[in-house]
This record gives C-alpha cells, structure tokens and sequence, in this order.
C-alpha cells in the first residue's frame, strides 16, 4: 500500500466536441496524504474540476481518460467497473458540487437522499440510518433536522441546500472529500458559513479534502497544500504560505497582483494579467501561459518547463528556475 | 468512414529540458510582444448555420435520413414521367404479377403497376408533409410569436384559443372537413394545416418568452431598439432553430396523418393512390400476395424512419446552444 | 469643478406583482424588490451598490435605465425627471444612460456578429451615417478595448469571457455615454480577467468623464473602483457613505458582518480576522419581517427593531445609517 491516500501520475483527459478534440487536462500529477486538506486553484477551463472527475470517472462518454497510475488508497481506480466504482462513490470517497439545486435530487426528500446511501454502502437498517442522518444534519449545522428530513430540497434556502448536501457527502465518512467550488454559487454571508463548516469538519473527521476553487479569498484559509493550474497543467504547487508570500511562477504572482488588497494602503491601480488564457483545442507548444507572461522568453514558446522543487515542498513549472535563466534576468 | 479519432494527439518531444545544460543564450532573450498571441483567435470563424450543417454531416443517421428523402423526393418526381405506365392505366393481361423486370413491385388487382403506384403515393405524401409542414411553421410561428412577445392579457386570450381547439381530438375535425369538402387531397391538406399548428404556437410563444428574459434583449432595448425590432431582430432568428425541429417532426406526423386516414378509408379515393390506400388494398390480399402488402408499408415506415432520424438530427445541431 | 449630481434616485420603488393561486380570483402579492431608495451620483463618479443576491440591487439598476416602470418615487437624470417620460421622450436620453451586463454569455446575440452587436446601435442613434463609417468606428471600439480587428466579424461564441465582456464594454461605449449601469460586470469572470475590466472602466472614466453606477457584491472591488458606496438589503439601503469612510468606520451590524465575511486572500491576515457569522439566509422579499429588514439575523436586534422600519439618518459626513442600535 503507497503511503498517499490518492495518488495521480501523468494524468490526461481529452474531449471531442463540434470543433475538435479538446486537450482538457495535459498531464497532471498529484497525490493526497491522509487527513490533508488540499487546494486546486485556477480559472475556468484550466482543468480543474475536470481532472477530479476524470480520477472519479465521472465524465460523459465523450471524454477519453489516460493515466500511468490512478490510485486511491491502494486500489487501481483505472481498474474498477462502473459497478465497483458506485460502491467507491459515497463511501471512500464524497463529493460536494457548486449549485447544490442540481446536485440534489428535486423528487426526493432530504432525508430520502441522505439515508439512501447510507444502507446502500453501509449495509444498516432504515431506523440506524434515520438516526445517523438527523446526527449528519445537526452536524452540519441544519436547525429542526426533524423537520428537515421531510422537505424537498427547493424548499430549502441556497446556504442550506448546501450543508445538506456536505451530510450527505459526509454520511458515509468518507475517506476523501472532493469540494468543486462549493461557494462559488452562495453569497458572501453564506460562503463564510460553508467555509467555517468545511473547516470544522476537517478537524472532527480525518477525512482528506481537496478543495477546487477559483477563489484566492476562499483558499487562503483552509489549505494546507495548493496546486495553481492552468492550461491544463500544474504550474506550481506548495504550502499556501510558498503560494501566497513567495510564488515563484509569473501566473500565481499575476494572479495575486490582480485582486485588490485589504484597501489599507493608498489605492493602487489593479495590475491584470492580459490577454486571455489559451485555447485547448489548440494547445501551444511551450508553456501555456508564455503568451501572456511579461517575462516571457524565447524559450518559454518552444518548450514546456518540468516542474522544479525551489524549495521543501514547492514545486514550479517555469524557465525562469532554470540555471542559466535565473543568472541574467530577475525572477 | 471517419477514421478514429486520436483523443491524444502526441506531444512533440520537447526540444529542451530543464536538465539540459547547453540550451542556446539566445532563447533566454524576451519573447517578442508580437508572438505573444493570446488574444488571437485560432479556430475558423462558424456561423450558427454552418455549425449545424457540421454537426449534422457527423450525425449518420442524420445524413441516412437527409439522402434517402432526398432520393425519395427524385423518386416522386422522375419515376412517373419516365415510367412506361401511369398510375390508373390498368392491364388485365397481367394481375397480380409479382416483381418482376417489367413491373419491379408487381401489379395489383387490376394489373396497375406497383412501382409508378407508389411513386405517385410519394408525390401525394410528400407534398402533403412538405406543405402543410411549411403553413403550420407560418401559422404557428406568427400566432405564438404575437402571443409571446405582447404578453399578458393578449397571450392569455390567444393561448386559451389554442387550448380550447386543440382539446377536441383532430379526427373529428378532419372527419367533419372531409364531410365538407370531399375526399381529396385540398381537404386533407387544409384538415392537417387547421390541426397541426398548436403544436408550432405553444412551442414558438415559450421560445419567444424566455428569449425575451435573456440580457441580449434588455440591451437591444438599452441601446435604443424599439420592441419590434427586438423581436424582428433580436427574438425570431434566435428561436427560428427549435421552429424547425418540431416542424421537422410534423412532417412524418402529417404524411403518416394521411397514410392513416386513407388507409381507414376516409382520405384519397381511387384511383389516385396514396400509400395509406395501397396498404389497405395490400393488406386485402396479404396471404396471397404479400409484396403488394410490403411495399406500400415498406414505403411508409422507411420515409418515417428517415425523417425522424433527420429530425433528431437537426435537433441535436440546432436544439442545443452553441457550445465551445 | 464643481461636483454637480448626475443622477438623482429618490424614494425609488420597484414592486413586482407576483400572482398566486386562484382560477377567478387571482390574488397579486407585490415582491417588493426596491423600497423607498433612494441616492445621487455625483458626475464623474462612480456610487457603488453593495448587497447579496436578491437584495434589489439589479432591479435599482434596470429601473433607472427604464427598463422596468418604477412602481414609485422619482429618477432624476441630468436635471429632468425621467421617471415618466414615454419611450419617445426618452429616445434621446437611452443614448446616454447604457448598461454593462453580468453575463457575457447572455448578454451578445449569439447570431450576430460582433460587427453587428457594436454596430447596429450606431446606426439606431445615427451616429454614423454609413456602413463604412459603422465599421470603422467598431473598429476603433474593439481597439479601445483591447480587441483586434479581424475580430469583428466572428460570432460571440468564439470569445472568451473577458473578451466578450470587452465587446460588451465596446457596445455601451459606442454610443457615447455618459452614466453606465455596471451590473456585475466582473462576477461571471475569472480573477486574472476581473482586473482588465475594471481597469477598462476606470481608464474610461479618466478619460471620458462617465459616471458608473457599479452593481457588485464583491466588496474589495467596490472599495477599489467606487467613490461613494451604497449597501442594500432586502430592498433597502441600509448604509451609504464614502467608500474609505465605510470600510474603516462602518455603523450597521449587516455593514461590518458582510465585510467580515468576504473571503481575503493573504493566508495570515484570513487566520489573524475574526469573522462575524451570520445565522440563517436573507428572508424571503414575498415576506418580508416587520420593522427592520435586517432584524431577523441580527445580533443587537430588539423589540423597536420588530416595531418600526428605521430611517437613514446622517451620522455625520453624509455617512447614512439606518439602524435603530448603530454601532
């Protein structure tokens, strides 16, 4: 058994779609440890949440999935029946998504839908899993899980929907929880009630999260781990204090630069990364974010850069870490 | 065939590595602001038009079902002004021959030709199901089209219309059309257009009700454009797509209408012939003759196939927004 | 220069009927999604309109551009009342008063291009004359947004969103402006495109003196782009001050837990805040609570808060307030 909980090599994922194939996600490594709390971060289209749900095997059937080794606490998921599958789903490993309105189903109640799995993957009697779903949404911070437990998820506010759906996610304690944007689609009163959740959760339960966001507000506070994608790669992973104070890759620091800070210095005007991110259909040869770099060289449009340690931990994908580079030119 | 498709493209080697030592000096100079390229476009420019033909050129069945309407609307065409025989000249010499190089789908009762039969049916079929296809989309389109765009009281009263008649069952419209106005293609075509355009009115009006929610429409109206230009401009071309695809379905539903109401004995009279009342007369003498029985059949249920098939096909290309 | 008021919204309300069940009988609830706003923008300036979704901040924003009639109070444009002027008289006016939507992906016809989207309003206000002279101004348009010119022949589809946002930014701009209601204009895009717009808008501003009306809810980016700033919730402002005065001083308890609450992205100073945790979820608008709109997730709320809606009351500054126990 590998010491990782999860554990990603060389992953690829490619679409077909009315204008060709589109190379999603371009070769991802990754692991998780037990009980981390990890963070991917980019823009839409970077491949993100595609690469979680290629790992899950939960994409439509015109997506083609490559990888040397998907592993998930000892298992080969690459190996695994859509059958074999189900029983990993909602058991070892939950899933929260953005819109909680599309992710539950409308013709169930709440507690139809948090005891289904319950006795489906834990084998327990309909009054054991009645009992654990109330604890699940006490939990979660529900009020009147009684009454919870018959209603239907429209009759529910946003912000509920979505602890709801962390119960359900949770119920099962899973060994990994994966987050696609779960806040994104609240306000921001409630994003800051998922957010405390999820954080107190991480300690109640040892379960290993990975958390998708394309909010840099979101992540700051909860990870322990980042990874930055974009274009379908991994362009530099590490603690969020590597990420956040001493980002060594042109993308992480433009996208730091681009949010206004806390507003207590004079204010400054805003520095945007230009242009617009790449088009997948039609990868570029070199790094995908070369074109819209200001320390773009020559080079950078020829070939992609290997991911480099640069310190304990943190890795970088960038041709300024290269030996000669460095000596000529600021990082 | 399509060749299959490589959801990998190979990855060039890369020239350099990191690991590399002797990587020349020269590529570590600044990438030149002109081959930064991230606001160009790469891909060819698509209308939605063409974009549907794309999709539906992949679709195969799509395409199966575009070819053989094509060569059935040549069939109705070609085949009975070259054919040796007409529709109603009878040969007593020869009943009921099976297929043969002289007749390729036999002859009936009445030693007519089979082949020039049916393709004088396709005829009556296909201008049945192109035209009433074509009155519907303009009734219906229009009707839900003003329902939807003025809204409120006007859409309640033009709806409720259109409730009110589409729940009398239409047989007994087109049975008290016919009554009317005899057994004959013009009654049939009227009977099919007065029932068949509710349908094309409930599904324009809701097209044109959410169109008319989406932003693109607040900002013609911010922009200065009045309500009918919104709609000329703005609400028609955008919900023209779905128009087509239900009216597509029409088609098969309208020539399947009238294959049916001839074939219970109300629609075409001899000796015009339609499909409906070949496969009725067919279906007479089935266990002796079972090929006057077949083609007929065969001649409906192929066309429907081809049809839908076209049908489904126009709607996953036009249905669905366009997407990356 | 002195600072004269563009735009002057005073007790501006916007009720929506909604009808309930009934065959005969059909009973209207009005949604109030605006109730008695009221606000001016100071020309040249840019009022930020602060609030959680379903707060009424869009409505504000549509029924000042008289996209919907406004239910009561009166809208104040350059001088003239335009809150009952009829589509005609008001022609001339739509020119100057534009809007930048949320969402680029709904807000460009798909079926035309980008030529005609920037183009077809020039021609509406006859701001040119012929074909040619559309094209070229679309062109010196796209280049103002940073697009090029190959551009505009292409369809929205073939956009990213924050260059499809730019065609929208170009669209208003044609018309020459001189208020734009920026209805979210960065929320539907990604942080490291967010920046370009806003720095669009504000070079804009320099440059051509525009007024924004700036609809978000993401508070450093209000703090950032806007000079004076307006909270709503649930149809009502609740706090409007200058922008640095109500981030460093603010007075109601929903001020400073919606402050607390937006995500800060430094790893540190996220441990180092404490968070004020709102309970619950904003109240329906169909139903809305007695007195205070606020109330009902309140930590200082009292029997006055349920009795009587608080009035905005200056606390000095021309910073607004309307709470019963200011903090």
């Amino acid at each position: 058994m590998s010491e990782h909980l999860l554990e990603v090599q060389n992953l690829r994922t490619s679409f077909v779609t009315g204008g060709g194939i589109v190379q999603a996600v371009r070769g991802v490594s990754m692991y998780v440890d037990r009980g981390e709390f990890i963070g991917i971060i980019g823009e839409s289209g970077c491949g993100k949440s595609v690469s979680m749900l290629s790992v899950l095997r939960l994409l439509d059937d015109n997506a083609a999935v490559k990888a040397d080794r998907i592993e998930f606490d000892g298992i080969d998921l690459q190996k695994q029946t859509r059958k074999s599958m189900r029983k990993i789903l909602g058991r070892q490993i939950g899933m929260i998504f953005q819109d909680p309105m599309t992710s539950l189903n409308p013709l169930y109640t709440i507690g139809n839908q948090l005891t289904e799995p319950l006795c489906y993957h834990l084998k327990i009697s309909k009054a054991d899993a009645r009992k654990e779903a109330l604890n699940m949404l006490e939990t979660v911070g529900i009020n009147e899980p009684e009454k919870r437990l018959k209603q239907y998820p429209h009759e529910l506010s946003g912000g509920m929907r979505q602890r709801a759906m962390i119960a359900i996610a949770m119920s099962c304690r899973p060994k990994l929880l994966i987050a696609d944007e779960p806040t994104t689609a609240l306000d921001v009163t409630i994003q800051a009630q998922i957010m405390e959740l999820m954080a107190e959760l991480k300690t109640k339960f040892t379960t290993s999260t990975i958390l998708i966001t394309h909010d840099l507000g979101v992540i700051a506070s909860v990870c322990s781990r980042i990874m930055v994608m974009y274009g379908g790669k991994i362009m530099e992973q590490g603690t969020a204090g590597d990420i956040f104070y001493r980002p060594r890759h042109p993308y992480t620091e433009g996208l730091l630069r681009s949010v206004p800070g806390d507003g207590s210095g004079p204010k400054e005007k805003l520095i945007p990364i230009p242009g617009s991110p790449p088009d997948l259909m039609n990868p570029p040869a070199g790094c995908p974010f070369a074109a819209r770099c200001k320390k773009a060289m020559k080079i950078c449009g020829l070939a992609m850069p290997g991911l480099v340690d640069v310190a304990e931990g943190h890795k970088c994908a960038c041709w300024l870490l290269y030996s000669r580079a460095s000596g000529n030119r600021e990082v | 065939m399509a060749k299959k498709i490589d959801m990998f493209p190979a990855v060039p080697e890369p020239p350099y590595s990191m690991s590399d030592p002797a990587i020349p000096e020269e590529l570590f100079t600044d990438l030149p602001e002109e081959e930064k390229f991230s606001e160009q476009i790469n891909r060819p420019s698509i209308s939605y038009w063409k974009n549907a033909w794309m999709k539906i050129r992949r679709d195969k069945l799509a395409m199966i079902g575009l070819v053989f309407i094509i060569l059935m609307i040549l069939f109705a065409i070609f085949v009975p002004m070259f054919s040796p025989y007409t529709y109603e000249q009878q040969d007593h010499s020869a009943l009921y021959q099976p297929p043969s190089a002289q007749h390729l789908m036999g002859t009936d009762m009445f030693g007519r030709d089979q082949f020039t039969r049916i393709a004088y049916g396709a005829r009556i079929s296909l201008t049945i199901g192109l035209v009433s296809a074509a009155v519907n989309m303009v009734i219906g389109a229009l009707y839900g089209g003003i329902a939807g765009f003025f809204g409120g009281k006007v859409d309640m009263v033009m709806m409720r219309v259109v409730d009110v008649f589409a729940s009398v069952p239409s047989l007994l419209y087109i049975i008290l059309i016919m009554l009317f106005l005899g057994s004959n293609l013009r009654s049939i075509l009227i009977a099919i257009c007065l029932t068949y355009w509710f349908g094309t009115a409930r599904q324009t009006r809701a097209q044109i009700l959410s169109i008319r929610e989406q932003d693109f429409a607040l900002a013609a109206k911010v922009t200065g454009e009045t309500d009918l230009q919104i709609l000329v401009r703005h609400l028609i071309p955008n919900s023209i797509g779905p128009i087509i695809v239900s009216v597509t379905f029409l088609v098969p539903s309208a020539i399947f209408e009238e294959a049916f109401l001839s074939f219970i004995g109300i629609g075409i009279t001899v000796p015009v012939a339609s499909w409906g009342t070949l496969a009725n007369d067919g279906m007479k003498v089935m266990g002796m003759y079972p090929y006057l029985m077949i083609f007929p059949a065969l001649a409906i249920s192929l066309t429907m196939f081809a049809l839908n098939f076209l049908g489904d096909g126009l709607r996953d290309a036009l249905d669905s927004r366009l997407k990356k | 220069m002195q600072d004269r008021v563009l735009l002057d919204v005073q007790h501006l309300k916007m009720y929506f009927p909604i009808s309930g069940n009934g065959l005969l009988h059909r009973k209207t609830v009005p949604l109030k999604a605006v109730d008695d706003v009221s606000f001016s923008i100071i020309e040249g300036h840019t009022f930020g309109l602060v609030g959680e979704s379903g707060c009424g901040k869009t409505t504000v924003g549509r029924t000042i551009l008289k996209l919907y009639e406004a239910t009561g109070g009166k809208i104040v444009y350059d001088g003239r009342d335009i809150t009952a002027m009829t589509e005609k008289e008001y022609f001339p006016i739509r020119r100057e008063m534009q809007m930048i939507f949320q969402d680029p992906m709904t807000s460009l016809d798909p079926r035309q291009t980008v030529n005609e989207i920037i183009g077809r309003p020039l021609m509406l206000q006859k701001l040119v004359s012929s074909k040619k002279e559309r094209d070229e101004r679309v062109q010196e348009l796209l280049h103002m947004v940073g697009l090029k010119k190959d551009h505009a022949n292409r369809y929205p589809h073939e956009f990213s969103g924050g260059q499809r946002q730019r065609i929208g930014i170009a669209r208003a701009l044609g018309l020459n402006p001189r208020f734009i209601v920026c209805d979210e204009p960065i929320s539907a895009l990604d942080v490291s495109i967010q920046a370009q717009v806003i720095n669009i808008l504000g070079d804009l501003q320099e440059k051509m003196g525009l007024t924004y009306l700036f609809i978000s809810h993401d508070l450093s980016m209000i703090r950032h782009i806007s000079h004076r700033v307006g909270v709503m919730y649930l149809g009502h402002i609740v706090e409007v001050a200058d922008v640095e005065e109500l981030y460093t001083s603010m007075r109601h308890p929903y001020t400073q837990s919606l402050m607390s609450a937006a995500p800060i992205a430094d790893p540190e100073i996220a441990a180092a805040s404490k968070r004020i945790i709102l309970e619950g979820a904003v109240p329906s608008p169909l139903n809305p609570p007695s007195g205070c709109p606020f109330r009902t997730r309140c930590r200082f709320a009292t029997d006055t808060c349920a009795d009587r809606m608080p009035e905005l009351k200056d606390v000095g500054g021309g910073h607004l307030v309307a709470c019963h126990n200011m903090l």
